[in-house]
């Protein structure tokens, strides 16, 4: 795994573009340098629900970050109420990168790859996380920080309550 | 009111990988640009490496409203003045 300092050094200007973008969007956004996490509040339109949204970022660039969906306190991850449910309604694009698992799945989340012994689901074609780059194909592309959420941000239109 | 032939727009582009608090305004005549090519313009401008291939485009600031690549930007609404943010077209899952 890349070492913290440098995933700092990696981190520290995308976080500065996050945090503007969070300002335009109204989303509170928080970076725990220490531990190398973002955090994000977000607002589901249909509902007015709120879904807290954390992006591991260890060994980031190397790999994407994880993200997770979390309980308000940030204490409890990946449950199906945590996570958004597809909406009626699709994007013109296709699918939003919300699973029904509630993974985000998205070139841009670690947890979507084969990661030491994590199998995420796309662990058979897109291999492994430090290929992250290089995944093709027509899926929403995010290279920094700022643009996984803003991808985020602009699936969560398409959703309508929780999984549970 | 429609933007009438032969006349520009000037819109003012967000990009989430931007430091910079000001968007950058660009001018399009807005029956003759699609949503997608001036995206990947804006793109460029703020130094987006894409690969091939890759296709961006916008969402309105307030609305929400994801924009259409293919369709100009008269079509899909587009004014003098707006605000724009660029984002990924393209799925999950």
């Amino acid at each position: 795994m890349l070492p913290a300092e440098i995933t700092r050094a990696f981190a520290e200007k995308e976080v500065q573009a996050a945090a503007l973008w969070a300002q335009r969007h109204d989303v509170p956004l928080t970076w725990d340098l220490a531990n190398l996490r973002i955090r994000a509040t977000l607002v589901q339109p249909s509902t007015g629900e709120h879904f807290y949204l954390q992006g591991d970022c260890e060994g980031y660039r190397e790999v994407p970050p994880a993200w997770q969906w979390a309980d308000k306190g940030f204490a409890t991850f990946d449950l199906p109420n945590l996570a958004p449910r597809a909406g009626l309604s699709q994007p013109p694009w296709g699918s939003i990168v919300f699973h029904a698992s509630g993974v985000i799945c998205a070139p841009f989340n670690r947890l979507a790859y084969k990661f030491g012994p994590h199998l995420g689901l796309h662990a058979n074609d897109w291999g492994d996380a430090v290929q992250w780059l290089s995944v093709t194909g027509e899926f929403a592309r995010a290279y920094t920080l700022g643009d996984m959420l803003q991808v985020i941000f602009r699936d969560l239109q398409y959703t309508n309550g929780r999984l549970a | 009111m429609t933007t009438p032939a032969n006349t520009t727009i000037t819109v003012y582009v967000f990009a989430p990988r931007s430091p910079d608090p000001e968007p950058r305004p660009f001018t399009w005549d807005p029956h003759q640009t699609a949503v997608g090519r001036a995206a990947l313009e804006a793109a460029h401008a703020f130094g987006y490496d894409l690969p091939a291939g890759a296709i961006v485009t916008f969402q309105v600031a307030g609305t929400g409203q994801v924009l259409d690549p293919r369709k100009s930007l008269t079509e899909v609404g587009v004014k003098d003045g707006a605000k724009l943010e660029l984002t990924s077209w393209g799925g999950g899952v």
